[in-house]
Formats: C-alpha cells, sequence, structure tokens
C-alpha cells in the first residue's frame, strides 16, 4: 500500500486558544506515539491525528469534547459549537478492522451527541438521543465503542437541536485492510459547511413567521411583464400552476447567503483555503457536506474530477466537470492538477445565493480567477433537465459505457454534470434478492407554515415501521414538495435503484430526492435496533421530517 | 360574556398543553414546539384639521396546528380613539393553507362591545391571504368580514401589498346606530420597502367608505374617501 503523505487541512483557527485544545485531543492508547509534529505546523494538523504508521492498532481510543467557541466567520464575533474547539473538529482516522473507543465529553450547557454518519455500527452507539441512547448531559462523558467494518470518507456531527449549525462537525477516513482501488498520491479532506451568527432557533422562528424569509430570488412583477412578453401563453400557463399550488418556483434554499457565510475546511471563500500539491501527482479530494441547509455545485476550473467514491463507498470511476454535493453526502475524487498551475476549488450553492472557494496550489499564498455565479435555476427548468437526464436511452448509454479504469483510456467519457445514474458499485452488492417487503415515504410538508412531514406526519405524531433483521425492503422516496430532501437512513446502506444492475446498484447513506421525483432503494439490516430516518435538511429534521425505522432480530421466516 | 369565558378557557388549556419553546430543536421528538410572531403595522396620515393615526397588529403563539392568534386595529387624531378593536382566537389547522378560529371580539370605540368572533383564515390559490369571519355581538346583532392582502414583488424588497376589508352587518345595530349593510369597505394599496424582512416603511393610499350613524352629529369622523399614511411595519 503506498504511504499516504500527510493530509493538509488547516482547520479553522479563530480562536488563539484552539490551537492548544487542538494539541490536547489526542490521546492515543496501546502505545501509540504521538506524532512530534502535533501542533506546531498549522497544516499538518489534522494529518496529525492519524494514528502512527505500521501495522494498525487492534485498539484506538479518542478523547472528544463537545465545547463553545468564539468565531468571526462573518466579520463580526459569534458564538460557535465544537469538537475540541475546532470548527471543524478533528479528523478521525481510522483503519478497517479496528476497534475504536470514543470518549465523548460535554462541556455545553446543554444535552449533546455524536453520530458517526455512515458507519455501521451497533443501534446503541450511533450516537441519536432518543433512538440509541439518552444523549450526553452537561458535564457527563459518553463512551461509544464499536469495531469499524467499513473504509472510505465519512463524518460524524451533533445530532442535538441545532449544534451542527452551529459548528458540530468533522471528518472520518477510514482506511481499507486491503489495498485502496483509488490510486492516488495525495489526499485532502474538503469539509463544506455553512454558518449563520444567527441563532439556528432564531433562523426557524424566521421560518415559522414566513417561508420564504431568506429568499432574496421571488419573482417580480417587472420580471412577470418581461416573461409574458417572451411567451404569454406559457407564462401564464405557468403563473396559474405555481399560484394554484401556493409554491414558490423561485424557492431553492429556504435559508440562503442571505444569512450564511459559506465554509471549506472552516475558512471563508477571502481566507482561501489552499491543498498543496507536486507536480505530477494524483490528488484524491474527500468532499463532504456537512452543511445544516446548503447543496453545493462543486467544479475545479481546469481540471476534470474523476469520482470514484460516494458516501464512502467506493464506485467505478467517473469523469465529470461538475457535481452536486447534497447535505450530507460525500464524494471522492481524483484530480491531476499540472506543475506550474493554480486552481480554484468552486462550491457555489444551488440557489446561487454564495460560494466558498479554496485553492489547489504548489505552494501557499496562491489563488486562481474565481468563476462567477451560475445562472440561478427556477425549480421548472430543473425539473425538466432532470427528466431528461434521466430518460432511458441516456441512462443505458451511460450505463453500458465501460468506466474507464484507473490507469485512464484515450477520450473517456466526461460528463458536464455528474448524475445518480453515473454512479456504479465497484464491488457487487452481497443481496440482490426481489424486495419482499415495501416501505414509501412520502415526502411532505407545508412551507407555509413552515414544518416538514413524512407520510403527512411528524415524527411525534407518527408510528414506528417494523422491520426485521435480514428482511429484503424496497423503499420508495416519492417527494411530493418543490424542494430537494437528502434522506438519510441510518444502520445501513441504501443500494439506489438508478438504472444499473442491482448488484452495482450504488449504497448510499444519503439519498437526495429531487421535487415531485419518486426514488427507490433497496435495503436488507444487519443490525437490529431502533434506527433513525430523516430528511438531513437540518430545519426540516426539527420540525418533524423524521421517522423511527425498529428492526427486531426475530428473523424473517422460512416462508415469508 | 360567553365568548370571553370561552376563549379564556381554550386559552388556559392551550397553554397547559404546549411544550417550552426551547424545547422544539432539543430532540427529535419535540418537533411540534411553540413559536410566535408578531407584526404592527403604523402610519400617521393628514386629515381635514388633524393628524390621524392608525395601527394594525396581528400575530399568534403555539405549535404549529394549535395557535392563540391576536390582532389589534383602530384610529385616532387630536388624541383621542376614533376606532380601536382587538381580537383574540384560538386556531386550529384544519386542513393545508387553512385555520378554523373561533374567540372573542372586542370593540373600545366607537362603542363598547364584544362579540362572539368565529371564522377561517388561511392562504388562497394565487398567494392571497384572506379571513373570513362571522361575529354575533353581545346585544345578538350578526355580521360578518371579509379580508384579503396580496404581496406583489416589484423588487426584492419593494413589496406592493394590495389589502381590503369589507364590514357587513346583517342586521341594524342600535349599539352602532346603524343600518344593515355595509359598514365599511376598504381598498389599498401599501408599497413598502423591506430595508430588513422585520423592519419596513411604508406608504398607505387607502379608499374608504363607512357608513353614516343614522344619528349624525357634529364631531363625527369622515373617514370616506382617499387617504394617504406614511408608517412603518415591525415584525418580531
Amino acid at each position: 500500500m503506498p504511504p499516504h503523505p500527510p493530509a493538509s487541512q488547516p482547520p479553522k483557527a479563530s480562536p488563539e486558544s484552539a490551537l492548544i485544545d487542538r494539541r490536547r485531543f489526542l490521546t492515543v492508547s496501546a502505545g501509540l506515539t504521538v506524532f512530534s509534529s502535533l501542533g506546531l505546523e498549522r497544516r499538518s494538523l489534522w494529518a496529525a491525528l492519524e494514528p502512527a504508521g505500521g501495522a494498525a492498532p487492534e485498539v484506538v481510543e479518542y478523547d472528544l469534547a463537545v465545547g463553545r467557541l468564539g468565531v468571526s466567520f462573518s466579520g463580526g464575533s459569534a458564538e460557535a459549537r465544537s469538537i475540541n474547539g475546532m470548527i471543524p473538529g478533528p479528523l478521525l482516522r481510522l483503519k478497517e478492522g479496528q476497534d475504536v473507543i470514543l470518549r465523548v465529553t460535554n462541556d455545553l450547557d446543554e444535552a449533546t451527541s455524536l453520530h458517526w454518519h455512515g458507519l455501521l455500527v451497533p443501534s446503541d452507539m450511533d450516537g441519536v438521543p432518543g433512538f440509541s441512547f439518552a444523549g450526553i448531559e452537561p458535564g457527563e462523558t459518553f463512551t461509544f465503542r464499536f469495531r469499524v467494518r467499513q473504509s472510505g470518507t465519512y463524518w460524524y456531527h451533533s445530532h442535538s437541536g441545532g449544534q451542527e449549525q452551529r459548528g458540530v462537525y468533522a471528518p472520518i477516513v477510514i482506511d481499507p485492510t486491503g489495498d485502496d482501488p483509488v490510486e492516488f498520491d495525495r489526499e485532502h479532506v474538503i469539509v463544506l459547511s455553512d454558518w449563520t451568527d444567527e441563532e439556528p432557533m432564531q433562523v426557524l422562528r424566521n421560518l415559522k413567521g414566513s417561508g420564504g424569509y431568506y429568499n432574496y430570488g421571488k419573482r417580480t412583477v417587472p420580471g412577470f411583464f418581461r416573461d409574458l412578453f417572451d411567451d404569454a401563453g406559457a407564462t401564464l400557463r405557468d403563473r396559474d400552476m405555481w399560484g394554484r399550488m401556493r409554491m414558490d418556483p423561485t424557492d431553492l434554499a429556504d435559508v440562503t447567503g442571505a444569512t450564511y457565510t459559506f465554509l471549506l475546511n472552516g475558512q471563508t471563500a477571502d481566507e482561501n483555503w489552499t491543498g498543496l500539491f507536486r507536480a505530477g501527482e494524483r490528488v484524491r479530494l474527500r468532499i463532504i457536506n456537512a452543511a445544516a441547509m446548503t447543496y453545493f455545485d462543486v467544479k475545479i476550473p481546469g481540471l476534470t474530477m474523476t469520482v470514484v467514491q460516494a458516501d464512502g463507498q467506493d464506485v467505478e470511476p467517473v469523469h465529470v466537470e461538475e457535481l452536486q454535493i447534497a447535505v450530507a453526502e460525500t464524494y471522492d475524487v481524483v484530480v491531476e492538477p499540472e506543475a506550474g498551475k493554480v486552481y480554484t476549488i468552486f462550491a457555489q450553492t444551488l440557489d446561487r445565493s454564495g460560494f466558498v472557494r479554496g485553492t489547489l496550489a504548489e505552494r501557499e499564498g496562491e489563488a486562481a480567477p474565481i468563476p462567477s455565479l451560475s445562472p440561478r435555476p427556477l425549480r421548472a427548468m430543473r425539473m425538466a433537465g432532470h427528466e431528461m437526464g434521466m430518460t432511458g436511452a441516456d441512462m443505458q448509454a451511460d450505463a453500458s459505457t465501460p468506466a474507464d479504469q484507473a490507469g485512464g483510456h484515450a477520450s473517456p467519457v466526461v460528463h458536464a454534470k455528474l448524475e445518480y445514474s453515473h454512479l456504479r458499485a465497484l464491488t457487487p452488492n452481497p443481496d440482490v434478492r426481489e424486495p419482499e417487503t415495501d416501505v414509501v415515504f412520502r415526502l411532505t410538508g407545508d412551507m407555509e407554515r413552515y414544518f416538514w412531514t413524512l407520510n403527512d406526519k411528524k415524527l411525534s405524531d407518527s408510528d414506528p415501521i417494523q422491520l426485521r433483521v435480514g428482511e429484503r425492503v424496497r423503499i420508495q422516496f416519492v417527494n411530493e414538495t418543490m424542494m430537494e430532501h437528502p434522506m438519510h437512513l441510518h444502520g445501513v446502506f441504501m443500494e439506489l435503484q438508478n438504472g444499473q444492475d442491482r448488484a452495482h446498484a450504488p449504497r448510499k447513506h444519503t439519498i437526495s430526492v429531487r421535487p415531485l421525483e419518486t426514488v427507490e432503494a433497496h435495503v436488507t439490516f444487519a443490525e437490529a435496533g431502533p434506527w433513525a430516518l430523516h430528511c438531513h435538511l437540518l430545519y426540516h429534521m426539527a420540525t418533524g421530517m423524521f421517522a423511527r425505522v425498529e428492526v427486531s432480530d426475530v428473523p424473517v421466516a422460512e416462508n415469508s | 360574556m360567553n365568548a370571553i369565558a370561552r376563549s379564556a378557557a381554550l386559552a388556559l388549556v392551550f397553554t397547559a398543553v404546549a411544550p417550552g419553546d426551547q424545547a422544539a430543536l432539543g430532540g427529535q421528538a419535540l418537533d411540534n414546539g411553540i413559536f410566535h410572531y408578531s407584526l404592527i403595522d403604523a402610519d400617521a396620515s393628514r386629515g381635514a384639521d388633524a393628524t390621524i393615526g392608525r395601527w394594525e397588529g396581528s400575530g399568534w403563539v403555539g405549535t404549529d396546528f394549535d395557535r392563540l392568534w391576536w390582532s389589534t386595529s383602530g384610529e385616532a387624531a387630536d388624541g383621542g380613539l376614533y376606532e380601536a378593536e382587538t381580537m383574540v382566537l384560538y386556531g386550529h389547522y384544519a386542513r393545508r393553507f387553512w385555520d378554523l378560529v373561533v374567540g372573542y371580539r372586542h370593540d373600545f370605540e366607537p362603542t363598547s362591545q364584544g362579540y362572539l368572533a368565529f371564522g377561517v383564515m388561511g392562504l388562497a390559490p394565487y398567494w392571497f391571504e384572506v379571513g373570513l369571519f362571522g361575529f354575533v355581538s353581545d346585544q345578538g346583532k350578526p355580521s360578518v368580514r371579509f379580508e384579503g392582502e396580496n404581496d406583489l414583488y416589484l423588487t426584492q424588497r419593494l413589496v406592493l401589498q394590495l389589502r381590503t376589508e369589507v364590514d357587513w352587518l346583517i342586521t341594524a345595530d342600535d349599539e352602532l346606530d346603524l343600518e344593515s349593510g355595509s359598514r365599511r369597505l376598504r381598498f389599498g394599496l401599501r408599497p413598502r420597502y423591506e430595508l430588513r424582512r422585520k423592519f419596513a416603511p411604508y406608504l398607505d393610499f387607502t379608499w374608504s367608505s363607512e357608513r353614516a350613524r343614522r344619528t349624525p352629529s357634529v364631531g363625527d369622523f369622515d373617514a370616506d374617501g382617499f387617504r394617504l399614511g406614511v408608517g412603518v411595519r415591525l415584525i418580531y
């Protein structure tokens, strides 16, 4: 296995004291030596959290503390929540097969929790208050223990209240036991997020008062007349449809750049996080969307990105110029930057109300031009475009094109933008049975009153879904709203039925369901317990778009 | 008085069953917390021989499904109140976009009178905020009211609000000294500039027609015709 050069993601260094906290954060058991570089060099901090080289230890232990942190992302000062005094929190660098002990201490005056997003762990180690455990009370320490059963890029975050919005999120990178199917010489973790100086409760209060509170891209009367002039019939039909539905085609994001500052590894666009490369290197970018509410469209002008992993699971390489990353998703891409060049990593929000950028360069202090924001899409156009992208012929063409292998053949297919239909699992799924049970989640809600539901019910009004270990289940998400919903199921990977054969359906922990779209996924739970299923948009989850899935360990009867 | 007792009882029940505000984001199971919203429009206009002040306020406190709604409106000039009314309503989210409400309305001016109030409020197709209310005064006199508003965005911050209000007496009202029929008709244009969502100065152009009393008196305030007001909207 090629040695991984140190990842170089400087965490947000808002408070001077954070450096001290970072140094203190790690305790390594089993006689591991602590890297001597710890804390001295900002760029090496995350790398320093990697356990020492050589054979992976049987057990690794980490101490994590959720606490307060003063920040000034927006220019003003505000109080954030953090893990070990960092935003994002410390990278957990793990290895498949390890036993992990994570002691999480609550330094806040409210309950907290940490959820290992995408990790297959026992239900009581999943970190969801009210599901897995009671949460961690102020001053208390909860010890999570589990064996790492997978590899890839994941993340962890608070599952309590608005803490995730306020900074309690961090990356997880798990190295495989065998050879990594992805060839790369250097890697960088890219954590995207959204920050507001407003308290999350205030944001929700504003939305309850008016669902369009943060939307400064509404349709206007002059726009109506312009559209009438272009095509009177279509304009009237369009306005009539939206008016009757009482929905807003410009509502691309409930919370926007009107209050958000967007961050890349805890740094603003102005701070310009920089990842280094050397000429000729293949650079792996592990992109994580840790935002509370924001979808990003990510591109690196001048570089084609080769998508090699989605939600931590290896996929056959797909070459794209741009990808959209839904809230809570991760994508690993490989890029091959050229000597002497500087590149901008450009992440603009779906609603074009803002962006964040970082830089790939051979040395610090460089910057490439920042692209201008793309035109703001409208719902109807987006939907139409998506339907076209999902037509059978197009999908077949994509699916039947042999994905070019890591070595690189001449003129591989390069997609302008990644679609779910491009994703194909690299290793086959073990269970390809026809599902025996159907579960339908209609994604519902009321944008005016601002609450969101599943099958028209809030979590507190709904009955749990009853499933069994080993049961083959077909989940259908039927989106009846005009918003994207990144649906996250805990405890199992969802095999996304995207037109690939069942054995190669990509495994996802988070599936973004577009407006009025129906998406199907197959799952087989291996682990009993109560599991959470919810929309990962924080204010959708908080207002009720959440369900309880109870998986019993009574095996599926032979005759069922 | 019956109505007061009823709305008071509803308010009490309502308060007792509702969880705390802080709980709403505090955990997954507490997705039905209490929120609140208040809006006040206050403006002044130049009358024939006095400055006339008007206010309208409304708001709610409660969960997504059960709320206590309140409203107040009135008109003052020369330090005296010409018109003042308040309503307190319990509202239940009956179906998407619509609340059924019941409660109590009290008019302080021009005459002090209480009403049982009931109705439906919500968002009609094409984004019209509407309310249709029925009232029965404490003298047993029935009346109805329709209110409608629509916001037209001229720019992202300059918003033209269209407003209408129709008050209709089903029978003659001796307390008000009015015959049956239209008591008040109002049509208004209210452009506002949202410096912030919660702070917006506005202009108020209203045409109104008020039914004259059966026995006019010298001091009657003439509210008929056009009015130009300058005011400010505050949201909390």
